[in-house]
């Protein structure tokens, strides 16, 4: 079975950080705001102050399928179900990021219901894929 | 040859599978376009043995060798995959319903070395697949450089 982690990410041009937590109803893993100073994850500051606000949850979902992990993240997300409208509406925009680790050739589907599903709740989706270690082929013994 | 990492991004509209077929030609008709590619059940695949189970229509970005500097990845190609939709989604519903047709988005990529394509669907496109009643399917395949 391919690992499936998802992150719920959140980017919005005027809403500082705590607005979106309470809309969200739950705290974010990294949360910036927009006009804060800039800093590395471990704090160290950097030039400048942040250009928007990025609100960062991750949900690891081990060993279910894509489909199904979607489906429980939409679950998950589902409780706050206008929160995705309200945050596109005024300008900000909300994603499924999610990494899928493959150990060898491999896909799946998402079904039409599921994306209607994401549809309504206004989530785009975004994929990072990582594949199993490949061995470089030179030619030489 | 050098082996270079590949990706495709197809809309296919699928026979259904209780009667398998239907006549290509139709479809370019009520769309207005002409396939990228088509096939008629039974027909033998282009590659190996075997023939197609069911007919399709499909309208594809052709297989594109992956280069995000020159903007050749699966966010262009969606792009396009995006104004077809929204160009021909009315159509696309009617002949689905005409026909008995399913929808299905493919992105394909064949991966060499340490390449790795991301693939982004906003929700602009997942409302248009959602309208259509597409489904998604994303297929991986890795190879050695």
């Amino acid at each position: 079975m391919n690992k499936v982690v998802i992150s719920i990410r959140i980017n919005h041009p005027s809403w500082p950080v705590d607005k979106i937590t309470s809309l969200m109803k739950c705290a974010p893993e990294i949360g910036r705001s927009v006009g804060e100073e800039r800093r590395t994850p471990t704090g160290i500051k950097l030039d400048g102050k942040n250009p928007e606000t990025h609100w960062i949850k991750s949900l690891d979902y081990e060993g279910d399928s894509l489909p199904r992990a979607i489906e429980k993240a939409i679950l998950e997300f589902g409780s706050q179900s206008t929160a995705g409208r309200e945050i596109r509406e005024s300008g900000g925009n909300v994603e499924f990021f999610i990494g899928w680790f493959f150990k060898k050739n491999g896909g799946d589907i998402l079904p039409a219901e599921l994306l209607g599903r994401l549809a309504g709740l206004g989530i785009d989706l975004s994929f990072d894929i990582y594949g199993p270690e490949v061995r470089m082929v030179t030619g030489k013994p | 040859m050098v082996r270079k990492t590949t990706v495709e991004s197809m809309f296919t509209l699928w026979a259904a599978e209780s009667n398998g077929d239907f006549v290509p030609e139709d479809i370019h008709v009520e769309l207005g376009i002409i396939a990228s590619k088509s096939w008629r059940k039974n027909d033998p695949f282009s590659v190996g043995t075997g023939v197609r189970k069911q007919g399709g229509w499909q309208y594809s970005t052709g297989r594109e060798e992956f280069n995000p500097e020159a903007g050749i990845d699966f966010f262009s190609q969606l792009l396009k995959i995006k104004e077809f939709l929204k160009n021909h989604k009315s159509q696309i519903v009617s002949a689905c319903k005409r026909h008995s047709l399913t929808p299905e988005l493919s992105c394909v990529m064949h991966v060499v070395g340490s390449d790795r394509p991301g693939i982004g669907y906003d929700s602009e496109l997942i409302a248009l697949l959602g309208e259509v009643k597409a489904e998604v399917d994303v297929d991986v395949y890795f190879s050695a450089v």
